[in-house]
């Protein structure tokens, strides 16, 4: 996989009836690097990653750069195709629309059924869940694993990972995290939005974005982690 | 037939309850956006009569709410017959609208009758309608007779959980 | 899913030019039924039964509920066309030309592949029949209608009208005075048929009326699967479809209809489908609505014998134009009876989808259950979808459960699919198919893959 350049430069968002929610923030991601996007409750982190999306709920104001070029005009499918890629906190369910239908619909080719099935059973994924109508009725744990192994199949430049470790085990935390270094060897940009340092304890990160309020608060590395876990948010 | 109609003001937010042995019409008709109207109901006819309850739900505004809830108790040689219309007009987008009906036989002479009816026009809406007709649990009577109540008062006490439950919504 | 596998579906929408033996004159009278029944050379109970009911029918007057028939005047349609040839028993004997309309519509295939047996309807008359040495070596009847009355005269007269009455309806009526074609199936006792039955239609000549009168009788313990697909031409002038199917389920046995009806938009298609279903019987009713401009079917069972079982599944679809008001009825007279009816409909482009339904379970059929789903799906603003659903419950032990939602696309899930790459429209047609997958994954192979093509196309707007 080449290499990518994504890009965020005084970046503001505000919710369809007005609401300010991101203030003035720019950050900037590459290729082959792990990135954590960490801050309080209502910080701003979820609406980041929906922005990046192209969510219509949300208007924005300012630069998405990706390889240098705006894309903010681009629409959610655009982006997807150019390389990026979400993981939904809450993903919602498709009935009658099976994951194994999905990627074979966002990537018509061929080898995806093999090497969605060889994932799978790396992730620890049961087989029926690939045909089963997708999250319906899945647990916590088994959707995001899903969400996972789309973008081990879809291979995109930049994975963007919405709160994926609550809720998981240690068991299911250690294969996530298998899942994420794996990506990051090929060369996608791992983007972990995430409250605490758990899963973080498994895959090395390379930058810490810290945000508070809407706004970028600290900038860091790995160690700014070890921080946050033991002084809190307050403590920056 | 006594008839009552209550029209939902913008921004207005109402709960309405009622009671009824005899037969009623009911029209809630949405006259401004953004409000919303709660409407609860137990049908209850006295043996041998027989009743026709009609409700509307009229949705003409955009971001209303409405959510109906009656529950019918029939007892021996009564019928009820019941007809609700949720009506969402072209212009109500973003409006939610929902009808629950659940009706208990009492008798081997007991009767039921009931058309739950959605007119929807307008896309941007959520709708929902239910009715359901059981009879008493036998499974519930069971177990009270499990706990030496009589058969025929674990009944009544069933009876009365079923209205009571509605009452106090 | 293959893109290239299927034509355009209105490339259906084509005809030869036509080639028939004898027209009947337009309008409908005495003299015309009399002269049907003579074409056919059918025995004088079917020439009687036939006056009686066009009596039935011009006293009868329309529907007073429904949507709006007003357009309809019978004088405009003709109500026979006999076509050239008489029965071919092998397909290279069919005429080139009705081989070239079936070779369009793909049947060669389909029967080298897995018929067992087909009934090809072109006009109002079966031209061919190809029944395999299996299914007469177990005794059963595969026939086309026409030549049951004149070789199988007991057994069709038994049944024929006993589950649909002349009386029942205007349109039963019509059908019963000038019937014509259809298929008759009788399975004897403890036959199972493993393939499944197919017959196939059309209609070529302008304001032709179609309709075929099918019975089906399923003997103790038996089993048999029957599927019908209709494609049409399109016409500037209206076209009438007018059907009658009759199913007896005797007591063990299990019949499944599937139709999957995609008659051009200028057709009024009014069905009356029922089943008697006798104890420990099964009946499962497929109905998929995708075309016709306006359709009023509403698949019944009526639950006779204990245990009985009761099902339909129900697709409508309904696009610019159109009107597809369908539903189901079931009506429990025997008691642990059970009846399970589940719609799925979709409405787009000003299309208006209606489920009707009835469920009756009268006093006496003790512990009998019932539940009813329909889901609609409105996907734009200027569509519509109705729900006029009807419970009729007088018996203390019975339960009864109904559900409806209607909604759009959702955004989420619309947000979810393009945030893979997949583009709007494409999204939109995988929700549409999802919506009513558990529906469509009950239909033979053939008819879910062109189904699915279908919903996809419409959806993406590629077709109306």
């Amino acid at each position: 996989m080449k290499s990518s350049h994504l890009a965020i430069s005084h970046l503001s968002a505000k919710t369809k009836e007005g609401k300010e929610i991101l203030h003035d923030i720019s950050l900037s991601f590459r290729s082959s690097k792990v990135y954590a996007i960490m801050g309080p409750n209502g910080s701003g982190k979820s609406t980041l990653a929906h922005v990046l999306m192209g969510n219509p709920e949300y208007k924005i104001q300012g630069d998405i750069m990706f390889n240098h070029k705006n894309i903010e005009k681009l629409l959610t499918e655009e982006r997807a195709r150019m390389g990026i890629f979400l993981s939904y906190q809450s993903p919602v369910a498709i009935p009658g629309v099976s994951v194994m239908q999905l990627l074979r619909t966002a990537y018509h080719f061929e080898n995806c059924m093999k090497l969605t099935q060889l994932y799978a059973k790396k992730l620890h994924i049961d087989k029926t869940l690939l045909t089963r109508s997708i999250h319906d009725g899945f647990s916590g744990g088994e959707k995001k694993k899903i969400e996972l192994l789309q973008a081990l199949v879809l291979k995109p430049a930049f994975a963007i990972f919405d709160e994926i470790d609550t809720g998981l085990d240690v068991d299911a935390l250690k294969v996530v995290a298998y899942g994420m270094n794996k990506l990051k060897k090929a060369g996608t940009g791992v983007i972990i939005i995430t409250h605490y340092k758990r899963l973080l304890s498994y895959i090395p990160v390379d930058v810490v974005y810290v945000l508070s309020k809407g706004k970028l608060l600290k900038t860091g590395n790995r160690q700014l982690v070890t921080v946050i876990e033991r002084k809190g948010y307050a403590g920056l | 037939m006594k008839q009552k109609i209550y029209r939902i003001a913008e921004g207005m937010n109402k709960k309405i309850n009622f009671i009824v042995d005899h037969s009623f019409d009911l029209e809630v008709i949405f006259q401004g956006k953004n409000s919303s109207a709660e409407i609860i109901g137990l049908v209850r006819p006295k043996p041998h009569t027989n009743i026709i309850i009609q409700t509307k739900q009229i949705h003409n505004y955009p971001h209303s709410k409405s959510n109906l809830l009656i529950r019918s108790v029939i007892p021996e040689g009564s019928s009820v017959a019941y007809i609700g219309t949720i009506r969402i007009e072209k212009q109500a987008r973003l409006s939610d609208a929902y009808q629950k009906n659940e009706t208990m036989l009492l008798s081997d002479t007991s009767h039921i009758h009931t058309s739950p009816i959605l007119e929807i026009l307008n896309h941007d809406v959520k709708c929902t309608h239910g009715a359901t007709v059981k009879p008493i649990s036998e499974e519930e009577l069971l177990y009270l007779q499990s706990r030496g109540i009589a058969r025929s008062q674990a009944k009544e006490m069933i009876i009365q959980g079923f209205v009571d439950d509605i009452i106090n919504k | 899913m293959n893109r290239t596998l299927l034509p355009h579906p209105y490339a259906f929408g084509f005809h030869t030019k036509d080639v028939h033996e004898y027209k009947s004159k337009k309008g409908l009278n005495k003299e015309i039924v009399m002269d049907i029944s003579f074409q056919k050379t059918e025995p004088d109970w079917m020439r009687s039964f036939r006056l009686k009911s066009f009596d039935v029918f011009l006293k009868k007057s329309m529907p007073g509920w429904g949507p709006s028939l007003s357009e309809l005047t019978f004088a405009d349609f003709y109500y026979y066309l006999k076509p050239i040839v008489s029965q071919a028993q092998s397909w290279s004997n069919l005429p080139k030309d009705i081989k070239e309309t079936y070779d369009k519509i793909g049947i060669p295939e389909m029967e080298k592949k897995y018929l067992s047996g087909v009934s090809a309807q072109y006009e109002s008359e079966v031209v061919y029949k190809s029944v395999q040495q299996t299914l007469t070596k177990k005794g059963v009847i595969f026939s086309d209608m026409d030549s049951a009355v004149r070789e199988y005269p007991e057994l069709v007269q038994t049944y024929f009208g006993t589950v649909i009455p002349t009386g029942d309806n205007k349109f039963a009526a019509l059908n019963s005075s000038v019937w014509s074609g259809g298929s008759f199936i009788y399975v004897p006792k403890g036959v199972k048929v493993e393939l499944p039955l197919q017959a196939y239609f059309r209609i070529n000549a302008a304001n032709m009326g179609q309709f075929e009168r099918t019975l089906i009788i399923a003997d103790e313990g038996s089993f048999v699967h029957y599927s019908e697909g209709c494609t049409a031409p399109i016409y500037s002038t209206d076209s009438l479809h007018s059907a009658v199917v009759e199913i007896i389920v005797k007591k063990g046995a299990r019949v499944r209809y599937t139709t999957v009806q995609n008659w051009s938009t200028n057709v009024y298609n009014l069905v009356t489908k029922r089943a008697r279903v006798e104890e420990e019987g099964i009946m499962e009713w497929v109905d998929c609505n995708l075309g016709s401009k306006l359709t009023m079917k509403y698949p019944s069972m009526y639950l006779v014998g204990r245990k009985a079982r009761g099902q339909v599944l129900s697709i409508a679809y309904a696009g610019a134009g159109q009107i597809q008001d369908a539903g189901a009825k079931a009506i429990h007279i025997a008691s642990e009876t059970t009846s399970e009816i589940i719609s799925k409909s979709i409405a787009r482009d000003g299309g208006r989808t209606s489920y009707r339904g009835a469920v009756k379970i009268v006093h006496g059929a003790k512990h009998a259950k019932s539940r009813v789903v329909c889901d609609a799906l409105i996907v734009d603003k200027d569509s519509r979808s109705d729900t006029y659903p009807m419970m009729d419950i007088q018996e203390q032990t019975a339960s009864m459960e109904h559900e409806a939602t209607v909604s759009k696309i959702s955004d989420e899930q619309l947000l979810y699919l393009t945030s893979r790459g997949i583009s709007s429209k494409e999204a939109q047609s995988m929700i549409a198919n999802g919506f009513i997958e558990p529906i469509v994954k009950e239909l033979p192979l053939e008819y879910s893959v062109e189904l699915n093509r279908l919903i996809g196309l419409r959806m993406e707007g590629s077709v109306g």
